[in-house]
């Protein structure tokens, strides 16, 4: 392109600063929630990674039983018998430091004998040097990160006070682990390393190991495999890291998603600027076709100009980004913390593909954003220049086709969703496409409500109300693509509130379903909605000898394998029928089902149901038992949110009968009837006093599990408001730009005696009503959105139903955010326009 | 009604210059006088007629309506002056492009809380006497030049102003059309008695005026009246 023009680019960019300003800000907020988004989704599952791939080092197979591990006589058996060398026992297991906040730590108990080929890092250990010998000898010696020991002001020598399942022990710290390589610092961060013999101690399994790895050639799988006994099996190093991987894919899909819909608004505004930009400067730019210049050089020049404020809106957005991720890496791994898995993002994964990816995203917006201004610059004939009113009229033209175009995107929405119901990706470009056909049909709607304001304005507000309503319809080009975007934020507001709330009265009526016993009992442990620490099973009998207990029920929750990876089971004895309500689906009446599940069969969770395509009737589950692997009939799906991953439900007689397990997770403790909940609750805690455990009632179970769900909204709430702040900037840079190009109108109407306060009323009615008619456009538009993300996006994320609820909140919040944001984003330009002189602005043609 | 302009100066000014338009001007201007203001481009005429609006403050010197101050004045005070005494005529007729023209003539009467009725009533007599009775409804963008300045002329009206302002009213009209439109202001203006302050370039436009003064070198004075001075009118 001419430097002459490149020139004109440039200048006219600096010369509305403010114009400029805002499209970099719409373009720098979009790309900031979506880099801060990426990083923390990837910060989260690097640092997973990265302390997978640390604990499972070199080896490229793990040999593993069921839930209570295998026998360490096999490892023997496997190195010495079958003379499988590369091969190191490792045993596993968490802890809390209880004196540093309840920090989890990951217990890793290993072999030093044997470790040489499997994890370098810890040949940097001295364990053979002297005055290591507490290593092996005192099963309280461990070795605990350097990072960790920093933090904590910690040195060898201290005592780190430590509660591993419902016992509290001192251990002592012997040396701190400094890995040379830098990515290893964060992923050891919470690591504890013991002797394998201590770990056994402490963690309770003596005699058994976590896992067996082992680095095999592959001619020697097989040979291996024919060795194992039932109920152990081998299976690929790397797939444990994919498994996990897996389970947080749509929940990061879910936020990506989200993100991006930020980023939409912002182009929305970008659109809207740019096409203003080009309005303004109609006379220079027939000037310049006039001297000769080309189409497709004013096409060049207006798309230079969008990829400018691309480019420097990205920069700064990842600037921006970068910062805000900082936010939300607490936020997701806090969530992923609660729901998923253990993780401790330490460091923030910045790459290059991910700044990369961030900035195309933010140029490409901001391309495609100023694609039709640019075209409509280009269209501009050497004489008559484009004028505002050339443009009305053009949009005036298209709006019947863009209605039909909206209906269509709608037809097309419904067919994505329809024809690939488990492509969730290709299931939120469908919401994408329907969101852009709500954008599609405001033109029309801000007419019809313009109509229908018209007599009710100018009845309230006379001349003013009039004006107002007048200038909605005729400055279309531009108020319609505002309340689009503003329209489409709120919607996004409802659908995600009507989500939200519906899910959560779900959550909430499923707990009061579920929890029927009045107080539970569990080690501390668990976090979030996992529970991870085993309870001994002698401790049920101890509860129901305690006056007031009237029945103790157990439960445990493990993960087991199976062909198609690990699955969590839930493992209950029930004593007390439960509430019908709480089966979603089967064949048989309630009563039957727990029958058959007593008799061996098992029910699962929706989320289960839904990932495993299972069926209530005829289908089955397998499952590695300790017995080898069996297959389980499922008669039953039923209600679950704790967890997305699904889980299958057994009774403890089955579960006992197919695994060599006796441990349970939690107690669930009916009281007798006149007996005081809070009477007896300190009675069980009087009679486990100093095993650490926690005795909580129903009531406060049920707190826990909603802050935990609200939690995990909490980036979805940030995401939402701040959607909410760019289409503010977006309805404030569509009025300035309004205000701006009709400064002459409005000077013409103080010049025959309209005071600066009616000029006021007359903008903040027109900007009122521009909030107004996305608040109310919202409603049906928020509704779709909360009908696709409650049965489409959310079912198809996670498997989960929910009932739908309409409360009348989130629509009045819509409309008065609508009102009073628009309204809010009106004084600036007032300012400017009663700052602007009445003269001056009459002079000017 | 009368106006008087009392010492009245007004400069421009930017970051490095200063450009008086007007120094010390006095004039009076009596009840139902038609007065022209003539003068170079960028001599102040507009300057003036924006000073007797109340739309620009003087940098020193006084606007005196009936004996009352312009500057004494607040900008809502300023803004009713406007709407009970002013009448505006802009050279490119300024109509509003949002309403239409039944709309736009109604305009300052409905801002002077006239009901809405009784306004159209008024706007629609007014366009039967400009002969646009049957353009009422149409928007401004649909008139021609000529039309659109008698569209402005019969909004300048509406109120039935003492002061009528016209600021080169046939500047952007062609020769026949301006003078069609001249004619319909002085007669009506003169019909209603109104002070009517024409500013023009046109030496011909402003002989129809009951006096004619011109702005040289930023002071208000007499104009000499010669013949091909100002030869700037349309051919």
């Amino acid at each position: 392109m001419r430097r002459a023009l490149l020139k004109t680019s440039y200048r006219m960019l600096l010369r509305r600063p403010l114009q400029s300003f805002l499209m970099l800000l719409g373009v720098a907020l979009g790309v900031a929630v979506f880099i801060a988004i990426d990083v923390a989704n990837q910060s989260a599952r690097r640092s997973f990674e990265l302390s997978t791939e640390a604990l499972i080092g070199r080896a490229t197979h793990q040999v593993r039983g069921g839930p209570t591990g295998i026998a360490e006589d096999l490892y023997r058996e496997l190195r010495v018998e079958l003379g499988f060398r590369k091969s190191a026992p490792v045993v596993e297991g968490l802890a809390v430091a209880v004196d540093f906040e309840d920090h989890i730590l990951q217990i890793l108990g290993i072999d030093p004998f044997a470790e040489a080929s499997f994890r370098s890092y810890l040949n940097e250990v001295p364990y053979f040097q002297a005055g290591f010998e507490a290593f092996y000898t005192d099963p309280s010696s461990v070795i605990v990160s350097e990072a960790f020991a920093l933090r904590n002001d910690l040195k060898p020598g201290d005592f780190l006070r430590l509660q591993v399942n419902q016992r509290f022990e001192t251990m002592t710290i012997l040396a701190l682990l400094a890995p040379r390589e830098g990515e290893l610092t964060a992923a050891l961060d919470n690591i504890l390393l013991m002797d394998i013999a201590a770990a056994q101690e402490l963690t309770g399994s003596l005699g058994r190991l976590s896992r067996i790895d082992l680095i095999l050639e592959k001619d020697e799988i097989a040979d291996l495999e024919q060795h194992l006994p039932s109920g152990v099996r081998l299976q690929v190093a790397s797939e444990q890291a994919s498994a996990a991987a897996q389970l947080t894919s749509a929940f990061e899909l879910n936020l990506s998603a989200l993100s991006l819909l930020t980023l939409a608004v912002g182009m929305f505004m970008i659109y809207n600027s740019m096409m203003f930009s080009v309005v303004q400067r109609r006379t220079s730019l027939g000037i310049l076709r006039t001297l000769g210049v080309t189409p497709n050089q004013i096409l060049g020049m207006i798309m230079f100009e969008a990829g400018i404020i691309g480019a420097i809106g990205s920069i700064l957005g990842i600037i921006l980004g970068l910062r805000l991720g900082q936010g939300a890496i607490q936020l997701v791994s806090q969530t992923i913390n609660d729901l998923y898995y253990v993780v401790n993002v330490r460091e923030t994964a910045i790459t290059l593909a991910v700044l990369a990816k961030a900035f195309a995203l933010g140029i490409f917006g901001s391309l495609l954003a100023g694609m039709i201004p640019a075209l409509e610059a280009a269209r501009v004939e050497p004489v008559s220049a484009l004028r505002r009113s050339d443009l009305e009229q053009r949009v005036r033209v298209l709006i019947p086709g863009l209605s039909r175009a909206g209906i269509v995107l709608f037809v097309i929405s419904a067919i994505l969703m329809t024809v690939f119901p488990r492509w969730l990706a290709l299931n939120f470009a469908a919401l994408f496409l329907m969101i852009l056909g709500i954008a599609f049909l405001v033109p029309r709607s801000v007419i019809m409500f313009m109509r229908m304001a018209q007599r009710p304005m100018s009845f309230m507000f006379g001349i003013h109300g009039r004006l107002a309503v007048r200038a909605v319809v005729m400055g279309l080009s531009r108020t319609s693509v505002a309340i689009a975007a503003f329209t489409i934020s709120l919607a996004v507001t409802i659908g995600v509130s009507v989500m939200i709330s519906s899910f959560r009265s779900t959550v909430g009526n499923w707990l009061e379903t579920t929890l029927q016993a009045d107080l539970y009992v569990t080690a501390p442990l668990g976090g979030g909605t996992r529970l991870i620490a085993p309870l001994a099973p002698e401790i049920a009998d101890v509860f129901e000898a305690i006056e007031g207990v009237q029945l103790v029920e157990t439960f445990l929750s493990v993960a087991i394998a199976s062909p198609s990876g690990p699955v969590q089971l839930s493992v209950v004895d029930v004593k007390r029928t439960r509430d019908p309500s709480i089966f979603r689906k089967s064949n048989l009446s309630p009563e039957r089902i727990w029958d058959r599940v007593l008799e061996g069969s098992v029910i699962v969770t929706e989320p289960f149901a839904y990932h495993f395509e299972i069926q209530p009737t005829g289908d089955q589950v397998t499952l590695f038992t300790d017995r080898g692997e069996r297959s389980f009939p499922v008669v039953g799906i039923y209600f679950d949110y704790s967890s997305d991953r699904g889980a299958i439900l057994m009774s403890d007689q089955t579960y006992r009968q197919f695994w060599d397990d006796p441990s349970i997770s939690s107690l669930s403790i009916y009281i007798g009837e006149g007996e005081q909940v809070e009477v007896v609750a300190g009675r069980i805690r009087a009679s486990i006093q100093g095993r650490g455990l926690l005795v909580q009632e129903n009531r406060t179970i049920r707190e826990q599990a909603l802050a935990i769900f609200d939690r995990t909204f909490a980036v979805t709430n940030a995401l939402r408001i701040l959607t909410i702040v760019i289409a503010f900037i977006g309805v404030l840079s569509s009025l300035l730009a309004l205000i701006l190009e009709r400064g002459r109108a409005q000077a013409t109407i103080q010049a025959l005696g309209m005071a600066p306060k009616g000029l006021i009323k007359t903008m903040l009615l027109e900007s009122g009503l521009m909030g107004a008619t996305a608040g109310i456009l919202a409603w049906p538009a928020g509704i779709l959105m909360s009908i696709m993300l409650i049965y489409v996006i959310n079912q198809r994320s996670f498997g989960w139903t929910m009932d739908m609820q309409l409360g009348p909140t989130p629509f009045y919040q819509a409309l008065v955010v609508g009102i009073l944001a628009a309204m809010i984003a009106a004084i600036y330009p007032i300012i400017l326009l009663l700052r602007q002189s009445v003269a001056e602005s009459l002079r000017q043609e | 009604m009368s106006v008087e302009l009392i010492d009245l100066s007004k400069s421009y000014r930017d970051a490095e210059h200063s450009r008086e338009v007007l120094c010390g001007v006095n004039a009076t201007i009596a009840d139902n006088e038609f007065l022209a203001i003539r003068g170079r481009s960028g001599s102040g005429k507009t300057t003036l007629l924006n000073l007797i609006a109340g739309l620009d403050t003087p940098d020193s010197g006084i606007v005196r309506i009936d004996g009352l101050s312009l500057q004494k004045m607040s900008e809502n005070e300023k803004a009713a002056y406007r709407r009970e005494n002013i009448g505006f005529i802009f050279q490119f007729f300024n109509l509003l492009p949002t309403l239409k023209i039944i709309e736009n003539v109604s305009l300052p009467a409905e801002l002077a809380k006239v009901r809405q009725d009784e306004a159209e009533a008024r706007a629609r007599s007014l366009l039967e006497s400009v002969g646009l009775a049957d353009r009422a409804n149409d928007y401004p963008d649909k008139l021609s030049g000529g039309e659109q300045q008698r569209v402005a002329i019969a909004r300048a009206l509406i109120q039935s102003p003492k002061i009528i302002l016209a600021d080169e009213p046939t500047g952007n009209l062609d020769s026949v059309m301006g003078a069609q439109v001249m004619e319909l202001l002085i007669e009506m203006s003169r019909a209603r008695r109104h002070i009517l302050v024409l500013v023009t370039h046109s030496h011909q436009i402003a002989s129809k005026a009951d006096r004619v003064l011109m702005i040289k070198d930023c002071l208000l004075v007499d104009d000499p009246g010669l013949e091909g001075q100002l030869s700037d009118d349309p051919p």
